[in-house]
């Protein structure tokens, strides 16, 4: 063939029929309102697209401080609630249909890579919002994805990077393959429904035509475009008013200024742990350092120590002394000179006694001139350090001195984020039940369902067994839920599983007109003028 | 997130609770409800 153009209309032309685009008859049993759950899904994710461009059109600033952006804010959100409702029901109903027989094992296939797509677009959508749930599930995330080796490239406390993520490269993914599902289903049309008793159906072959594929089957006036009218504007309706009657969340992001401000203490013991390298942090391991605190392994190997230190992080240079270089008072830099030349064990002393004396000191007073007030003793310079520390947090240049990289634009939070997963974030996130042991990040703060849909992710977190409980649990989990997503998008292909249907023996129910009239053997006679079956009969 | 606890202590909360029991609800429907025929035209 020398002219590709017309090979290609002629390839289309040939696979996918403009009858089998726009079809107006269906198999009878099409009737289900089961069967209305994909294209309510689809409903769903256009909604998700138009407030999602409305929302990126007039930026992060409008959703938090207006009430038109917080209701377009709350209309997205209902949105993905109602996209992943209607998805899960579809691939639930799918499911018990056995929908991937008869050569339909690639529409399956989209369908539970759509899905998974979905759900990492949704996570970065979370990572989007730039609220206090955002910096919980991103230092929350991030010890899965550092721990995987991936922690540098997909990084959740980089916000403009999950930003670009979630509002191009994987709503496009998304549509892509849905397109392909989309065109997959109508290429080879509904699947059949499992054989009735008694039933001798035409036995299904490759490149097999719909006409003969429904031979037997009941035909009925089937109006695909005004299903999809209804469906779409019951979505919209119903997510317009889930926006309106129950709004949505935007807790307030924490910073290092308010929590400065409200716990001087739990601050300083912060900051005095990053100095002398005894904080989570310090004793993480890649990608920030060369420690192995958190270094995770699956057997011997560590993907994470693969990985190496990606993006190091020296907890008393970034959190402590590079902050103390920006104040310009020599009596600071005097202090910061003592402590660095002070030998190994005089600084050791000066800050078990200062750490004792904070672990003390219950009280979040502070004196007149703004001092953490403490007992006497042998601090050395650390009271000159972290009082001055104190007055840059509490002032809010240390939010913008660590966000500061050296460019005009700074998007990655990385260490802010990290010196707050030290104590202030899990601190909230606990009451707020968002902790690892609560269903983590599935849940969402105030009245408001979460990320339902990560159930099975978040549920290996709460077995108290191993591996799941130990220092490799993040892996661990990792390593579960890649299998099990293997085996669903596999289960076309799995022995067993893809029989597992019809043993459920729910098809029954959801395809119970279509045995009672193969099976009651006068159906056809009692549908009259209804009986034509086929589309080849149609035709 | 190492801080695990044994399966009695789940908790998941009631909005995603009320979400859970809607997909059922849902799922219950749509396994009775049909679609309105147009066999009669």
């Amino acid at each position: 063939m020398s002219n590709w153009t017309l090979a290609l209309r002629q390839r289309l032309q040939r696979s996918l029929p403009i009858e089998h685009v726009l079809p107006e008859r269906q198999p009878a049993y099409v009737r289900s309102s089961l069967y209305l759950l994909g294209a309510a899904t689809l409903a769903s994710f256009v909604v998700i697209i138009v407030s999602g461009i409305v929302l990126a059109l007039f930026g992060p600033q409008w959703w938090h401080t207006s009430a038109v952006g917080h209701f377009v804010n709350s209309v997205h959100f209902w949105s993905v609630q109602a996209f992943f409702f209607f998805m899960a029901l579809h691939l639930w109903t799918t499911f018990f249909m056995g929908a991937w027989r008869d050569g339909r094992a690639r529409t399956w296939m989209t369908g539970v890579l759509a899905f998974v797509v979905s759900i990492v677009a949704a996570f970065t959508g979370y990572l989007s919002q730039t609220n206090f749930d955002t910096q919980w599930i991103a230092v929350s995330a991030k010890d899965l994805t550092n721990a995987i080796g991936i922690g540098r490239f997909f990084n959740p406390l980089d916000f403009g990077k999950m930003y670009g993520y979630h509002i191009f490269l994987l709503p496009a993914a998304i549509l892509v393959i849905l397109v392909v599902h989309v065109v997959c289903v109508r290429l080879r049309g509904v699947v059949r429904p499992y054989p009735a008793r008694g039933e001798q159906p035409t036995a299904y072959q490759q490149g097999m035509t719909q006409a003969a594929y429904y031979r037997g089957v009941r035909m009925a006036p089937y109006d695909l475009v005004r299903e999809i009218t209804v469906v779409g504007i019951v979505v919209l309706v119903l997510v317009m008013l889930c926006a309106a009657v129950f709004s949505s969340g935007d807790e307030r992001p924490l910073t290092l200024q308010s929590v400065a401000q409200t716990d001087p203490v739990g601050f300083t013991t912060v900051s005095l742990s990053e100095l002398d390298g005894s904080s989570a942090i310090a004793g993480y391991g890649p990608p920030y350092n060369t420690s192995t605190g958190s270094a995770q392994y699956l057997g011997p190997l560590s993907l994470q120590r693969l990985a190496g230190v990606s993006a190091p992080l020296d907890t008393a240079q970034v959190y402590v002394y590079g902050p103390l270089a920006t104040i310009q008072d020599p009596n600071v830099r005097n202090a910061v000179a003592t402590y660095k030349v002070a030998s190994a064990q005089q600084q050791g002393a000066w800050t078990t006694n200062y750490g004792a004396a904070l672990a003390m000191n219950t009280s979040k007073a502070l004196d007149a001139a703004g001092n953490l007030i403490l007992p006497a003793g042998d601090y050395g310079p650390l009271p000159m350090l972290f009082n001055s520390l104190l007055a840059n947090a509490r002032s809010g240049a240390l939010d913008g001195t660590l966000l500061a990289n050296g460019a005009f634009y700074q998007t990655d939070y990385t260490q802010p984020l990290l010196f707050l997963s030290e104590r202030a974030l899990p601190d909230k996130a606990r009451s707020e039940h968002l902790a690892g042991n609560q269903w983590g990040m599935m849940n969402e703060p105030g009245p408001y369902p979460g990320q339902a849909w990560l159930w099975l992710y978040t549920l290996w977190y709460q077995v108290r067994a191993a591996p799941f409980n130990g220092p490799n649990a993040d892996v661990a989990v990792a390593v579960v839920i890649f299998v099990l997503t293997l085996i669903l998008l596999l289960i076309p292909v799995l022995p067993g599983l893809q029989r597992l249907p019809r043993s459920l023996g729910l098809h029954r129910v959801i395809w119970r007109d279509y045995y009672r009239e193969m099976e009651g053997g006068k159906a056809a006679e009692e549908h009259g003028g209804d009986t034509e079956t086929g589309p080849a009969a149609h035709a | 997130m190492p801080d695990n606890v044994p399966i009695g202590a789940l908790f998941i909360t009631i909005p995603n609770l009320i979400v859970i029991a809607c997909m059922l609800v849902v799922f219950g429907i749509g396994l009775w409800a049909k679609l309105p025929s147009d066999e009669q035209e």
